[in-house]
Formats: structure tokens, sequence, C-alpha cells
């Protein structure tokens, strides 16, 4: 049997080889006239198209970026030491493009979808063009269902809805990560898949933040697409754009996709970096004039799907860093306007222990509000009010020892406000825990408690609603919200008082 | 001010001295040759003619081909595969054992790669 079965192998590779077109291999080729820096300049390869794949000796690609009348322009991906002038280049014919699918969730790719994680290769069936244009005004509807980030301060007054693209801005070592990474643990359970680009970051870093997301169970249903400081800045230009091509896979199969990019000013400096060394002209702190579309086009892919179109979503969560909190610069001001709202995390809060460092009177949501579930609504609307009272009053409290009865109610209650708003990371909070623990202080269950015990009450009080109260939380989670939701939300909380 | 590239000198310079006649022909490559002293551009001049004389050859419809064999090939052989390419073709030509048979041709834009060894790859290839 054994013997018959090997002698078909001969037979078929026989067939095989007899069957072999012997082709002529015909290729487009052109010769490195200049290579350094991690770009190469090339002549011949008329027919080149903008953004191609090209092929170096020894294995390494490019993208052809600059198509010039004698010359071609193009990044290398990768290695580049053993080029030198003279060697041929090789067209391919395709678009850079990454491998999307299922295979990459729970992985840690390079942004050519290559593992970096020491893991199985990836093999997958699909490739997605890393440039691609943006759906058009008729696939899109409008933002409904939200983003539940587990974020009190966020998912009350600043909330964000599936299919948004919502900034994260501040200076360094202010949280932005923390809030990018809080919401990507809150997903756990909620249909939504995650793509984490890290872009230009500190490896070890990176390495911290997937423990993280490992040990809170969040990487079975997340893509890290990393491009670390020491990776060349073509890689990490590219990054964003990979990531989001990944995350458009899923769309395409009805999915709601997060796609977080951290940080896009280290993308614009990646960005910066390949375009002077290409010799087109700078702009503005050296910028390249087209550094505006280089945001706009990515974040122009982030959308709302209509059922027509195959439904599905991509919110975007990019992340910008400022220098001393100026959000005058040029890429701050380019994407705060491309964006629709932004979360402006500030040093001073930080230090003063306002974790997260959110200034609420700064930072929007521009279509989120239509997204919040409605208990949400209620009570984010009162405890706004609140909160801006408070911050009038606040600098007047510090000077005058005695004020009016009303006063100083609006400045107890602002007080806690500011308390219950605090919260530690990698501790996102169920919404209908949110919303009862802020009905429960914005109407001053809270006020005999001292501002510093405030935490301990609030571990306290979640405690007892998870309790006693569970279907009242599910129930509010769920949307609902009417008279008789909200006295059994107040009656649980006189309970909680009386204990 | 721009600066020339080699490519531009030479394309000039091919085109005033291709319609020249014997007695000016001094006086343009006097002046070039000023030309390229007053732009500090005399360290371009290799290059230059370097791409003047591909620039001729392209002006003039000139096939410039390189072919790499395996083993000396005779001189019909080279002047059928040169018929192949237009009636003005100058050939170079190299060899190369590792190549094993067949032959590679090289045009400006492309390569023809008929060699044993990338068909021998290709059938590693269809076959694994």
């Amino acid at each position: 049997m054994k013997l018959m079965s090997i002698a078909n192998i001969v037979e078929e590779l026989k067939k095989n080889i007899a069957s072999f077109e012997k082709n002529v291999e015909t290729e487009e080729v052109g010769l490195i006239t200049e290579v350094g820096d991690g770009i190469a300049r090339m002549s011949g390869l008329t027919n080149c198209q903008s953004n191609e794949m090209l092929e170096f000796p020894g294995g390494t690609f490019g993208v052809a970026l600059n198509l010039e009348n004698e010359t071609i322009g193009s990044v290398l991906l990768g290695e580049y030491k053993h080029l030198k002038e003279g060697d041929t280049v090789k067209r391919t014919g395709r678009i850079l493009s990454v491998p999307v699918g299922e295979e990459l969730i729970g992985r840690v790719v390079n942004p050519l979808g290559q593992p970096v994680d020491g893991g199985v290769e990836i093999k997958t069936k699909n490739f997605y063009p890393v440039e691609k244009i943006a759906p058009g005004v008729m696939t899109r509807e409008p933002v409904t269902q939200p983003v539940q980030t587990g974020i009190k301060a966020i998912d009350a007054m600043i909330p964000i809805g599936r299919g948004q693209r919502e900034l994260i801005i501040g200076d360094r070592q202010t949280g932005k990560t923390a809030v990018a990474i809080d919401t990507i643990i809150n997903q756990k359970g909620k249909d939504m898949i995650c793509v984490y680009v890290a872009i230009g970051q500190k490896e070890s870093k990176i390495a911290r933040t997937v423990a993280k997301l490992k040990e809170a169970g969040a990487m079975d249903y997340t893509i890290v697409v990393l491009a670390g400081a020491s990776d060349p800045a073509s890689t990490l230009y590219i990054a964003p754009y990979a990531g989001v091509a990944m995350a458009e896979y899923f769309m395409d199969q009805g999915k709601d996709v997060l796609c977080v990019y951290d940080d896009l000013s280290k993308q614009a400096w990646a960005y910066r970096e390949i375009s002077l060394l290409l010799r087109r002209p700078p702009g503005r702190e050296a910028y390249p004039g087209d550094v505006f579309y280089l945001h706009s086009r990515l974040l122009e892919r982030a959308c709302r799907r209509n059922k027509e179109s195959g439904g599905g979503s991509i919110t975007a969560l990019p992340i910008i860093e400022t220098q001393s909190g100026d959000v005058t610069a040029y890429i701050p001001t380019n994407v705060i306007s491309i964006t629709d709202g932004q979360i402006f995390l500030e040093s001073d809060l930080f230090y003063r222990g306002i974790r997260p460092a959110l200034n609420v009177g700064i930072s929007v949501s521009r279509v989120g509000a239509a997204a919040q579930i409605k208990p949400m609504k209620k009570v984010a609307g009162k405890l706004k009010l609140s909160m801006a009272q408070f911050r009038e009053l606040e600098a007047f409290a510090q000077f005058s020892s005695d004020m009016d009865a009303d006063t100083l109610k609006q400045i107890t209650l602002g007080q806690r406000l500011v308390e219950i708003l605090k919260q530690p990371q990698y501790e996102p909070m169920p919404v209908g825990n949110q919303v009862a623990v802020i009905y429960a202080v914005s109407n001053g269950f809270a006020n005999a408690i001292d501002p510093k015990e405030i935490r301990e009450w609030e571990l306290k009080f979640h405690d007892f609603m998870t309790r006693t109260h569970t279907v009242l939380l599910d129930k509010i989670a769920a949307g609902n919200w009417d008279e008789a939701v909200e006295k059994d939300l107040r009656s649980a909380c006189e309970d909680f008082a009386k204990k | 001010m721009r600066k020339n590239s080699a490519r531009q000198y030479a394309v000039a310079l091919y085109q005033t001295a291709k319609d020249a006649g014997k007695d000016e022909l001094p006086k343009i490559l006097n002046n070039f040759t000023a030309l390229l002293a007053k732009n500090h551009n005399l360290k371009m001049a290799k290059q230059i003619i370097k791409e003047l004389i591909t620039h001729a050859k392209e002006a003039e419809g000139i096939n410039e081909i390189e072919i790499t064999s395996a083993k000396s090939l005779d001189n019909k052989t080279i002047e059928a595969i040169k018929k192949i390419f237009g009636d003005q073709v100058e050939s170079r030509e190299t060899i190369d054992k590792t190549i094993i048979g067949g032959i590679i041709i090289r045009t400006k834009d492309h390569i023809l790669d008929a060699s044993v060894k990338t068909q021998l790859q290709k059938l590693r290839q269809q076959l694994i």
C-alpha cells in the first residue's frame, strides 16, 4: 500500500514537472542612485505607482513616495545597510498592504503584520491595503450607540459614541495612555474589537501595557500594533494606517471596533523626518505641507456605517502629546480641528491628585451626547451644572470664611463631586454603578461625609448596591429611566445612608 | 537658484552641440566649461559625460541591452537577440555561471529572465 502511494506521488510529480510552464520572467527594474538614512533614490522604474511596494536585494521592501521626473524616492521598511549604489530594484505591482483577520486578535504585530510577540507565524487569508479612501457620506449614519470607557468623569460629561473620533490630549505623564487602556479593558463582553497602535514608544512601556491587558483578559479581543522607538521612521509612519486597515476588516464583518493611536505627534515627527530626507519643502515647524492630510485621511476612516452598507463602526481615540500645555502648536490644533471633541488632561490637576486629570471645562464631545444612555444623560445634566457652579465659587471661597448657606451648600457638594470623579487606573466601572453613585452624590447623600473619606464611602456604596440592588443596576445599564426607577434608586440611597 | 542636475546639463549640451558646425563646437564646449566653473559644478563633469552618452543614445534611438548567460554565446545568437530589440542595438555580454543555463536580458527598464536558475526556483515554489 505504501509503495503504491509512493509510486503515485512520483507519477504526480512527473506530471507536474512535465506540465510546468517555462515562462520568461519579465520584471521592471530600476537602479539605486542614492541610499541612506532609511530612504533610497533610484532611476528607471518608469511605470512605478505612488505608494507601490518595491523589492530591494536581500528581501528588503520599500514604498515609493516621491515620483519625480528622473528619479523615484522611497522609504525603506527595515534593514538597509547592505544596499549600495547600482543595486537593482524590482517593482512588485502591489500597493502596500497588511494581513487582516481574526488570527491577529490577541497578538502583538509590527506595522507589516509580522508577529513580534514571539508567537507562531500569522497566516491570514486576506490582505487589506494600508491606504484606503474613507467611506463616503451615503454609507454613513449618525452616532447613536455609546462606547463605555468605564471612567466616571468621561462617561458622564464627555460621552463617546461608536464611530466617533475623540482626541485625548495632554502633556507627558498626565495619564493619556491610562485613559485609553482603561477604555480597552472596559470593552470586555461588549462585542467590541480593539486595536491599540503604539507609535514610537519605549518597548518596556509596551511590554507593561500588554501584560496589563493580558491580566485584565483584554487581549482576547485586542490587537496591538507596535512600532517601537527603535524602529525606523518609515514603520512609525505607516503604523496607524496599518492599524486602521486591520480594524476595517472587522468593520466589514459588521463589527464595532475601537482604534487607539498612541500617539500621533510621534507619527507626525516620523513623517517630518521622512519628508525632510526626501527633500520635500518644509513648512511651519518644519512639517511638510501635507501634514494635515496625514492625520485627516487617517481619522476620516473612523465612521459609523449604515445597515445598507454593511454596518459596523470604527471609533478612533487618537492621542496627542503637547509640550508644556501648548495646544496652539501646529499638530495639536490640526488634530483638534479634525476630531469630534477632545479630552484635555492637565499636569496641574494630576499633581493635585485629581486622576484622571481631566479638565472638565475645556473637554468636549461634539457628537457623543446622542449616544449616551438615558439614565446617564439625566444624572450627568445635574452633575455638569453643579460642577460649573462649584468652579465659579471655588476661587471665591478661598478668600472669604463666612458664606451664606446656599453658597456653602454648593461648595460642599462640589468638593464631593470632585472626589467622586476621581478613579484609580485599571479599574473601569460598569455604567449602572456610575449612574447610581453620581446620582447619590449629586443629590446630597454624601454631603455628611468628609471629602477625604469619599473613596471609602464609594467602595461601601458599590458593595451595598451590587449586593442588594443588582436588578436595579441592570435596569439602569439597559437604559431604563422613569419615575419608578428613580424612586427605587432614591430609596436605595436612603437605605444606604441609614446604615 | 535651483541646482541643475547632471542630466539637465547633459541634455542642454546635447541639444546645443547636436546641430553645431565644426567651427562652433570648440566655442560651445568652452562656454559650457565656463558655465560649469561659474556654477561651481566642475566636479560633476564625469557624471555629465556619462549622462551625455546615455542621452545621446536615447535621442538617436539606440537601445542598450545587457545579456547574461552561463556560457559565451556565438555571434549569430547575439545578432538574433539584438534584432528583437530594434534596429540599432548595442549589447554587452557577461558570463555568470550561477544561472546554470539560459539567458537574462536586461534593457533600460526591464529584466527578461529566461535563466534555468529562476525556472528551477519557480518549479520549487510550485511543488512545495
